[in-house]
């Protein structure tokens, strides 16, 4: 009786009694000042199905999300379940209602010092019916049902053992057990698969789809459309704040893609180039404890990708040639000289610099404007005189970046936080182009990016490049062909595959990756 | 009546039009007064307004000059200390090692003084070196050790309180005294005691170096790209550290600079109270870290702020003086900070966060 009352299947009884079970939107606008954020938007979600809803960055998918979920009262239209008009009070009245999101930022769904099994199992310390002392062993069990749904495989040290010692993608599946774990109606996904494996991702997959099988409506956000048009039955076009287009199987790709950005095409094509002078020669780099090092050379005016799964040592790379991990084995060359930077302001001064994976908790400065984040790396040469920094040129340069990288803000003194997504990327990777980059290192730069935006991205880098090495790490193929001249596949700590970009095929790296892996 | 906004408020989009186009947004708050941003940015400005006009009508001795700057006189060693806390602050850190620092610094250079019969120079230069080994200690228990700043500067509060009292035998340090087995040789030299008290005109020079001071704080951390690396560690260490700043570096820097300005202060209060005095310093903790935080609130910058610290210095210092006058007993002073404090705290973090 005292035990939880754990649904050990899918679905629970009594959250989704029938299949008609129905989420309605109508006519649903928000503004924010002057920003029109959504206009009229109209949709069903329906139990037993996934709505795939796609749209650039700032075309107000997370607007539409936060009302859902109750983090904004204020909006016009109505929001019907199962015919009774309802308004939420705040995001607990909507999760009452069986609405559950997981939302794009990993972070804001964990609470870090507490144990992974005592994240697994937060809604249950929250409880008022929780027990009142704390059994280690208990707990442990709970996070490992709820963990089980997922197929989500956590050695008990690790359920023991603080989250914040997890990756991103095992915090975020994390995160998603247990929403899971509290059998929703309407299972909200922002960008579920940005920073998960393909395998990882599959998992997932399953998992909506067993869901929906079981009569949860899903509404799946996303930028990938592939992974939209395999789950969804349907799929709607987010443009400017108004649902431009809805779309059934079967999918024409073009037609979505094209609905999505307008007249802008999300074709990249470009010829693949060879290289110039070795920039960064790495040999014998042990990136792995215990592993062999690889020996790999970055050719000027070349974009090489290097495709890896969580865990295969991509971003200890990333941190090994930007100096903020040390080298324990190996050596790196850097234009024929011995290079072995001790901090990250070795590298900056090298020429070395890294976009890092996590955009918020690595990259940004939440609180300052866009032009003090593009200026911060390269304020020295903003200041000739005792270190005053000349702002008007730092102006001058924001605003030209801004122009460079069609960055959709106010101007270069709007706060960071108002942009999107997408545009913060861009202004994060652009503060290095006001460097002189020899070796750019792009740790998954695309996360949470629309088409539009990388589309963008990848031209400002090729650009740039000219007279650069570019390295981008990334867990998605494709990403993967469509940015690089050439290929490398990551498993492990090694290095199993180099191929120019033009001659491989989705396929094979799928392959190389998953094969090299088992 | 708006249409007439728009055709300004459409050139913000560009950002092409020179740096001076405004944000359209801020555009469609002309007519109507958003009064919470108004209470953000210059709530704490009004109410050092309203009291210093308040008392400067009620009480003639008020707006003397010399009441003035006595008055800023009795803050000059908050001020400088305060200012050295702000650095702490700026890293994202906390030195809570202030107060035992300027009290182990006023009883130190006082000892150089009476005991070894040094200068001034001495006196100043042996309060600066305490100032600065504080600092590395500080930071390398912080840094190093890992130890959390509150905890870290708290052990070493302790430890200088403890300390100061040592070579003294738990004395106050005065001319003449008996000290290390014999009598003092020395004294306070009158450069020394000038420091606190002198004047030059109507103003004290403690004054004037607790300005030039907070001034060349302000401008280090407002202008210069080594206060900006402060600020960016402030707001995200990590992104700090990638973006290729030093931050150790920096963070060290910032509690030498604290350590060295609670030295200063302590130089000061040895000169103002011509002795060394015991426990002298602790005061300052509390009264130093209220300056540095309703400096918050100054113009809803909402962070540490030099400038900020100096007028919550000064504003209380006026505020204490202004109860004096109208005969507060010295025990509601601590109360109306209090008060002060909150409500500058209400503006930079309750009513800024619901922006």
């Amino acid at each position: 009786m005292t035990e939880l009352p754990l649904a050990p299947t899918i679905p629970p009884d009594g959250i989704v009694s029938t299949g008609t079970s129905k989420i309605s939107l109508e006519g649903i606008g928000k503004t924010f000042g002057s920003t029109r954020a959504l206009q009229g938007v109209s949709l069903d979600l329906l139990a037993g199905k996934i709505y795939g809803l796609i749209g650039a960055n700032g075309a107000g998918k997370s607007t539409l999300i936060k009302i859902l979920c109750g983090a904004h009262r204020d909006y016009e239209g109505s929001l019907v379940i199962d015919g009774v008009p309802v308004r939420f009070a705040n995001p607990l009245d909507a999760r009452s209602y069986g609405i559950e999101a997981v939302h794009q930022h990993v972070e804001e769904g964990i609470v870090p010092g507490l144990t992974v099994a005592e994240n697994l199992i937060l809604d249950e310390l929250a409880s008022k019916q929780s027990h009142l002392t704390f059994s280690v062993r208990r707990a442990a069990r709970l996070a490992s049902e709820v963990a089980e749904k997922l197929g989500l495989e956590l050695t008990s040290s690790q359920l023991r053992g603080d989250i914040k010692w997890l990756s991103v993608s095992e915090k975020q599946l994390v995160v998603l057990a247990r929403a899971l774990h509290r059998s929703p109606r309407l299972f909200i996904l922002d960008e579920p698969t940005a920073s998960l494996s393909s395998t990882e991702a599959d998992r997932l997959f399953a998992v909506l789809e067993q869901l929906s099988g079981g009569g949860v409506a899903v509404l799946y956000v996303s930028h990938r459309l592939g992974e939209v048009e395999h789950l969804a039955q349907r799929i709607g076009v987010l443009r400017n704040g108004e649902l431009t287009a809805t779309f059934a199987p079967p999918y024409v790709t073009s037609e979505i893609v094209s609905s999505m950005l307008g007249a802008r095409l999300a074709e990249v094509s470009h010829e693949s180039r060879l290289g110039g002078d070795d920039v960064l020669v790495l040999s014998g780099v042990e990136i792995l404890p215990g592993r062999s090092g690889i020996d790999v050379t970055l050719k000027s005016g070349q974009v090489t990708a290097i495709v890896g799964l969580m865990g295969s040592g991509k971003s200890e790379l990333a941190q090994t040639i930007f100096g903020a991990r040390p080298l324990a084995a190996g050596s790196m060359s850097l234009d024929g000289h011995d290079y072995h930077p001790r901090h990250p302001h070795n590298a900056v001064q090298n020429g070395v610099y890294l976009v890092p994976e996590d955009r918020g908790a690595q990259a940004l400065f939440p609180t300052w404007s866009i032009q003090r984040n593009v200026s911060i790396p390269f304020l020295q040469s903003l200041s000739p005189v005792i270190g005053l920094v000349r702002t008007h040129e730092e102006k001058r340069r924001a605003a030209r970046l801004i122009e460079r990288l069609e960055v959709v803000c106010p101007g270069p003194d709007a706060p960071i936080e108002s942009l999107s997504g997408g545009n913060q990327q861009k202004v994060v990777v652009g503060r290095w182009l006001g460097g002189k980059p020899r070796v750019l290192v792009l740790d998954n730069p695309f996360v949470g990016i629309d088409v539009g935006a990388r589309h963008d991205i990848v031209l400002r880098l090729r650009e740039s490049a000219e007279n650069a090495a570019v390295l981008v790490l990334t867990a998605d193929p494709e990403e993967a062909t469509e940015v690089a001249d050439r290929v490398l596949v990551l498993v492990d700590g090694q290095l199993v595959l180099d191929v120019p970009a033009a001659d491989i095929t989705y396929q094979q790296i799928v392959t190389a990756t998953t094969k090299a892996a088992v | 009546m708006t249409t007439t906004l728009s055709p300004t408020g459409a050139s913000g989009t560009g950002g092409s039009h020179g740096p001076s186009s405004p944000a359209p947004v801020a555009r469609h708050r002309w007519l109507n007064v958003d009064w919470t941003d108004l209470a953000i940015h210059y709530g704490l400005v009004a109410i050092i307004i309203g009291t210093v006009v308040y008392f400067w009508i009620t009480e003639p001795t008020f707006g003397t000059t010399s009441n003035l700057f006595s008055s800023l006189q009795s803050v000059s060693i908050v001020g400088v200390i305060a200012t050295g806390v702000t650095f702490s602050l700026v890293v994202g850190g906390f030195d809570l090692s202030i107060g035992a620092n300027a009290g182990l610094t006023s009883m130190f250079a006082s000892i150089a003084m009476v005991a070894f019969g040094q200068g001034t120079l001495v006196a100043v230069l042996v309060a600066v070196a305490i100032g600065v080994l504080v600092g590395l200690v500080n930071s390398a228990l912080i840094i190093k050790a890992r130890i959390p700043d509150l905890v870290a500067t708290l052990g070493m509060m302790f430890l200088l309180d403890g300390l100061q009292l040592i070579p003294g035998g738990g004395q106050t340090i005065v001319t003449g005294m008996t000290i290390f087995g014999r009598q003092g040789n020395g004294a306070f030299p009158s450069t020394f005691l000038d420091i606190g008290r002198a004047q030059y005109g109507p103003v004290p020079l403690s004054v004037i170096l607790f300005i030039v001071l907070a001034v060349l704080s302000w401008l280090y951390l407002e202008k210069t790209r080594w206060g900006r690396a402060m600020y960016a560690i402030g707001g995200n260490p990590e992104a700090a550290r990638l973006a290729g700043i030093r931050v150790n570096l920096y963070k060290t820097f910032a509690y030498v600079l604290s350590g060295v300005l609670s030295g200063f202060g302590g130089v000061i209060l040895a000169s103002q109270i011509g002795q060394g005095n015991v426990g002298a310093g602790d005061p300052f903790l509390l009264q130093a870290v209220a300056c540095a935080l309703i400096g918050f609130a100054l113009l809803g910058v909402n962070r540490p702020n030099a400038l900020g610290t100096a007028v919550g210095a000064v504003f209380i210092g006026v505020m204490l003086d202004g109860l004096t006058i109208k005969n507060f007993p010295y025990y509601t002073q601590n109360f109306v900070q209090g008060v002060i404090l909150i409500f500058a705290l209400l503006l930079s973090f309750a009513f800024a966060r619901r922006r």
